[in-house]
């Protein structure tokens, strides 16, 4: 039985519009065209609650570690382990309010 | 199971049908209803909770979690309460090579073990597995610490782990000798 030929094309759909890069300013790539609007603004706060909600899954872990060397006896690692929950919740506060206050600069 | 047997049980209420436009629709509206009735919120209080709220509770989920850690940590840092007293274990001489006992130290809740070990003289440890905190015991034919409990076994020279499901050491139990009494002074966790 004979195969079909595949034509090469450039994309995976063809009737896709053409790919163009984003255009730069001078941070980096600008975001999305509607970033300002609402959908723009629900979806910047959706990737917020997702990268607060892992760093609060890592800082669970942590407690965790940290109750058990203390229950064991072992009280040498909990200054580092407090110190990288310290970092968590650092990096959460950025999280949270560092994209906020970009987009009210705009 | 229970809604089922209950829409048997009633026969005026509205029960799905299998075929056609409106018995599809009927259904529709029935398991609606359904849904409804389990869970009675308005439309117009689904939005009590919003993105930005999730957001806050997280952040501050987070700050509790870091302070959580920090209280551990400072809990870790403070001295123990109780002066541990020097127990007499045994006389010296008393135990012969090979031999062990079991004694109890710091207090009636927790007990050590003491080994004489062939080369190496006496030596104790915590009688507490690592594991799941089952009493080891000593045998002499291959100088290990057994845990029957979990197949747990530790060198009887050093306390490590050798094999089984435990990964940490066995805590040591510093020894002393005064006027040819044997004293267990100090638990050293590890």
């Amino acid at each position: 039985m004979r195969q079909p030929r595949i034509q090469p094309t450039p994309g995976a759909n063809p009737d896709d519009p053409p790919v163009q890069r984003p255009p730069q300013e001078p941070h980096g790539p600008r975001p999305g065209p509607n970033y300002l609007g609402i959908p723009g603004r629900t979806a910047i706060v959706q990737g917020q609650v997702f990268l607060v909600a892992a760093i609060v899954i890592v800082q669970l872990r942590l407690i965790t570690d940290a109750l058990y060397e203390l229950l064991s006896g072992r009280a040498s690692l909990l200054g580092w382990v407090t110190l990288v929950s310290g970092l968590g919740f650092v990096l959460a506060l950025v999280v949270t309010f560092w994209p906020r206050r970009r987009i009210e600069e705009r | 199971m229970e809604h089922e047997m209950q829409a048997q049980e009633q026969p005026g209420r509205e029960m799905p049908s299998p075929a056609g436009p409106q018995g599809t629709g009927r259904t529709r509206r029935s398991d609606q209803e359904e849904w409804r009735a389990e869970f009675p919120y308005p439309w117009s209080e689904d939005e009590i909770v919003t993105r930005r709220d999730t957001l806050r509770f997280l952040l501050a989920g987070s700050g509790a979690l870091f302070l959580g850690t920090g209280v551990l940590a400072i809990v870790g840092t403070l001295p123990s309460g109780a002066q541990v007293k020097a127990v007499p274990v045994a006389r010296v001489g008393e135990l012969a090579e090979n031999e062990w006992r079991v004694f109890e130290f710091p207090d009636q809740y927790a007990q050590g073990i003491l080994i004489n070990l062939p080369g190496k003289g006496l030596v104790a440890y915590s009688d507490v597995c690592t594991h799941l905190s089952c009493a080891v015991t000593y045998q002499g034919a291959s100088k290990q610490l057994y845990c029957p409990c979990h197949e747990g076994f530790f060198d009887a020279a050093t306390g490590n782990v050798l094999a089984g499901p435990p990964t940490r050491p066995l805590p040591l139990i510093e020894l002393a000798v005064q006027d040819g009494i044997i004293y267990a002074v100090k638990v050293v966790p590890r």
